[in-house]
């Protein structure tokens, strides 16, 4: 005769272990390109506490729920672009510029931002979603700008929260007059 | 299963993936029967057929991660199951064809048993009995009866007699005893 309880305490074991191994495929992506960010970083400290940040909380979001995984993979992807845009002005030498690096940076966040909050109308994603992927993307993101300075990084923050909520709130009401 | 059952299978299923974790009973409580009964169809001795069902039903909660929501449910499950049947049929046949251990083997008896002496008796009466249907000839050639003096046969010759003396009590065995 089975066990029925046993069963059940293997099966949530083994369910969790799944679902583990699913949420740590995101390593395959993250590692090598956390690695070339601490690699090339001038505070290479803080930059690999970031990293460790970053793969906790995608390993985190991605093993918790359906909405952590697309929350990752949000994130990941419109951090994509602050995070290329900091590192290339860091190895062209423009981060002696702090006018040319904020506006630049500005514009990163924006753009990435209107993004995240065109894909959460598109997704109808929830307030969680929305802090989630936020969350990942602006970690993601810090990893190249935290070389430009807080000042840079914090404008990035702001201009890529203030663009991603204004997108999703306007096409939120588009949607409900058009209904 | 009916087509509902189905249905809520699946959903069950699909919620699980998500990580819904409420779903768990649901699947549990649905989904335990059916595999019982599908690894019962093939795996005849009832321990081993619970010991597959239970692998199967860890198997499911291990890649429901990855289970493709546009897929019905139960196929996938029965996938999962007929893999799991076949590797435990496969492991039985290898265990079936690896011999024992010497040290586990029973140690073989010096004295032949009544049913071997029986055997070997019966075995020895009927040899008898066809050669008795054989010529003296071919009985002296197969080294049974009475050497006659040296024949001046070349030991190519002899070779070819009693090759063929051994066709003829071959052909007298069949002929008596089938």
């Amino acid at each position: 005769m089975v066990d029925q309880e046993e069963l059940r305490k293997r099966a949530l074991r083994a369910y969790e272990f799944g679902r583990l191994r699913m949420s740590s495929r995101v390593l395959l992506f993250l590692v090598p390109l956390v690695t070339v960010c601490t690699l090339l970083s001038a505070n290479p400290q803080a930059c690999a506490y970031l990293a460790l940040v970053t793969v906790g909380l995608a390993l985190g979001l991605r093993w918790l729920d359906r909405r952590g995984v697309q929350a990752v993979d949000m994130g990941l992807k419109s951090g994509m672009l602050p995070l290329l845009v900091s590192i290339a002005l860091m190895q062209l030498g423009c981060s002696s510029d702090p006018t040319l690096c904020t506006s630049m940076c500005i514009v990163a966040g924006t753009l990435a931002g209107a993004w995240m909050g065109y894909e959460l109308h598109r997704r109808r994603a929830d307030i969680f979603v929305w802090l989630a992927s936020v969350s990942v993307a602006l970690i993601f993101a810090a990893l190249g700008s935290i070389d430009l300075g807080l000042v840079i990084s914090f404008s990035l923050a702001a201009a890529y929260i203030v663009s991603s909520a204004l997108i999703a709130v306007v096409l939120h009401f588009r949607r409900s007059t058009t209904i | 299963m009916d087509a509902a059952r189905r249905t809520a299978v699946s959903d069950a299923l699909s919620r699980l993936a998500d990580g819904d974790r409420s779903a768990f009973s649901v699947v549990m409580t649905e989904l335990w029967p059916v595999v019982l009964a599908f690894v019962r169809k093939t795996v005849r001795e009832s321990a081993d057929a619970e010991d597959v069902a239970q692998e199967v039903f860890v198997k499911v909660a291990s890649r429901i991660a990855d289970y493709d929501r546009s897929r019905d449910g139960l196929t996938w499950v029965y996938a999962i199951a007929a893999f799991e049947v076949r590797t435990h049929l496969r492991r039985l046949q290898r265990r079936r064809e690896v011999p024992p251990l010497v040290e586990d083997a029973e140690p073989a008896d010096p004295m032949p048993s009544p049913v071997d002496l029986m055997i070997e008796e019966e075995i020895s009466r009927t040899l008898v009995g066809a050669l008795g249907e054989l010529s003296d000839a071919d009985r002296t050639l197969l080294g049974i009866g009475e050497r006659s003096a040296d024949s001046g046969l070349t030991g190519t010759a002899i070779r070819k007699r009693r090759q063929r003396a051994l066709g003829r009590l071959r052909a007298v065995w069949s002929k008596l005893y089938g």
